[in-house]
């Protein structure tokens, strides 16, 4: 059930309704079923996957708390590693593993057939997993209670708003949040259905907008020009974050009407003046899942090696970022390049900040914006590419080939642009407090409610209404 | 060697590593606080506060410090 379709707001309105008509106690359990009915709209089969990770994981959560010595705890901790991987490698990384050892065997002139697997990839499994390896090692570590109400812990991995696309969510966030008792407060309402209305606003107007295009240039590759390739390759930056930041924002304003609150997932990236800075606001629910479970342990423990420890902890840390996003080199070569980027970053940190100062911080910061902002578009050719020739063939098409922008009507071109920069706009608006009056946070309610009559407006206008995928459903 | 006294020392060490004289730290400051402060050079904090205090951390409570409070704290048990 995608987040832009008719379907979902009537399955969303119908589930808000009877959730309210409900008495308190029975709220979340209806969430669980309407959660459940939400995962098998799609394909009924892969609720079982999901059942067997709550359950698994919720009695090795116990088990963890409960054990006497380390040794213990820590063979529980490996038991559920092994599930829960062992699930992910299955459905997401089996054929590339396959694939690889096969190229491996030919390379040395031997036969072997080792049977590759069609199946699709559960909805969301990257995601859910995740979350639920993070809540086990927090019980391991300590700072973590096991979750002894299997209905909350069902929810917990359940609650359909961030199931499919996240934001993945953290145990001690959610979990206290839906022991509280919700009760209806007319806020929520309103602040959910604004930030709904943001999330249409990026997926229909900006995101599928600038897909139109993206499809007639990539598709026609070899007849565009240099331009129009280089164009095309710039505004897949905004796409990809219209695209996923939208679909967060309809999340986050969908439990926010349901009355929780989950985790931001983007902090205004492209004001972001160097990549460490970049990542800290992208994608913040899976570079800080990173960070807490991958980098610091790493990092920790190598401390002794200096830099190199830190270097050390980028690359691991960023391959897997990388490779979290599909089972292909070019993801493994994406994550590659944002570690080697920052890896420059820390080895030049003190060079560049003496430098900061020789230069007048207007033009500094801005010329580092940009460059940040070129360097993610640069990786993004690799990232929305399955091969390293299609990614080779964007390259050569842009420093080889002359010609005029590509457009076919100015209309769709002038709803691109005025669309994108009302997102910027608004962002640059949040993160530096440019302008006096602020439209959508204004202090005059009429105006408040003018905005967002524009953007709904501005939406029905310009929106493209075919129900367009999102790209991060594919992770 | 009292709380005080600990922030105090590792106050002088964000001031050094961090290159930020302004930096004056309490109890309840995160990297939230502290621009400067990120996971790349956190480490290198870290690394200079066991050098200052010659004790060593071990990984768990490294992952569970919070906040500046926890680290003193830390380094208050492990002078102990």
């Amino acid at each position: 059930m995608l987040f832009n379709s008719i379907i979902y707001f009537i399955f969303l309105a119908c589930s808000l309704i009877i959730y309210y008509v409900l008495t308190v106690k029975y709220r979340n359990y209806f969430l669980i079923l309407a959660s459940a009915f939400f995962y098998m709209y799609v394909k009924i089969e892969y609720i079982f996957i999901i059942i067997f990770i709550i359950l698994s994981n919720y009695l090795i959560g116990i088990k963890i708390e409960r054990a006497q010595t380390k040794n213990k705890r820590k063979q529980f901790l490996y038991l559920s590693l092994f599930i829960n991987l062992g699930i992910l490698i299955f459905f997401k990384y089996w054929n590339f593993l396959i694939e690889n050892l096969l190229g491996l065997f030919r390379l040395f002139h031997t036969n072997n057939s080792i049977p590759l697997i069609e199946i699709a990839l559960p909805l969301g499994l990257s995601y859910y997993i995740f979350q639920t390896i993070g809540y086990i090692y927090d019980i391991y570590r300590g700072s973590q209670k096991s979750e002894k109400n299997i209905f909350r812990f069902s929810l917990f991995t359940l609650f359909f708003p961030k199931l499919l696309v996240g934001p993945i969510e953290r145990a001690g966030r959610l979990l206290p949040q839906l022991a509280k008792n919700i009760y209806f407060d007319k806020e929520n309402i309103i602040e959910g259905g604004r930030r709904i209305a943001w999330g249409l606003f990026k997926k229909l107007v900006v995101a599928d907008r600038i897909s139109i295009y993206q499809t007639v240039v990539i598709n026609n590759l070899h007849e565009q020009s240099g331009i129009t390739i280089l164009f095309a390759s710039l505004i897949y930056t905004f796409q990809v974050y219209a695209d996923f930041s939208g679909y967060t924002d309809i999340a986050i304003g969908t439990a926010r009407l349901f009355g929780f609150n989950l985790m931001e997932n983007f902090k205004r990236p492209f004001t972001a003046k160097n990549l460490s800075d970049f990542w800290r606001r992208w994608h913040i629910s899976l570079s800080s899942w990173v960070n807490d479970y991958i980098y610091n342990p790493i990092s920790y423990t190598r401390r002794d090696w200096g830099n190199w420890g830190i270097y050390y902890a980028l690359l691991i840390s960023f391959v897997v970022i990388g490779i979290w996003h599909g089972a292909t080199w070019n993801f493994v070569l994406f994550g590659l390049l944002q570690a080697l980027a920052l890896i420059y970053e820390v080895a030049t940190r003190k060079g560049r900040r003496k430098i900061s100062k020789k230069i007048p911080s207007l033009i500094y910061n801005n010329l580092s914006v940009l460059l940040t902002y070129l360097y993610m578009s640069f990786s993004l050719i690799i990232f929305r590419t399955d091969t390293f020739s299609q990614a080779f063939d964007i390259l050569d098409g842009i420093f080889s080939r002359p010609g005029k922008l590509f457009f076919d009507k100015p209309s769709s071109l002038l709803f691109m642009l005025i669309g994108c920069g009302i997102m910027l706009i608004y962002d640059i608006q949040q993160e530096y407090k440019i302008f006096r009056i602020s439209l959508f946070t204004n202090k005059s309610w009429l105006v408040q409610q003018l905005s967002y009559a524009f953007l709904l407006i501005y939406i029905l206008l310009a929106g493209v209404f075919d129900g367009g995928q999102f790209i991060y459903f594919a992770f | 060697m009292e709380h005080d006294e600990i922030i105090k020392e590792v106050n002088k060490i964000f001031i050094e590593v961090f290159e930020d004289d302004s930096i004056v730290l309490h109890d309840n400051m995160t990297t939230e606080d502290i621009p400067v402060w990120d996971s790349l050079n956190h480490i290198q904090m870290i690394t200079t506060v066991e050098k200052h205090f010659k004790i060593r951390f071990d990984l768990n409570e490294l992952l569970n410090f919070k906040d500046v409070g926890d680290l003193c704290r830390g380094i208050k048990g492990k002078m102990k």
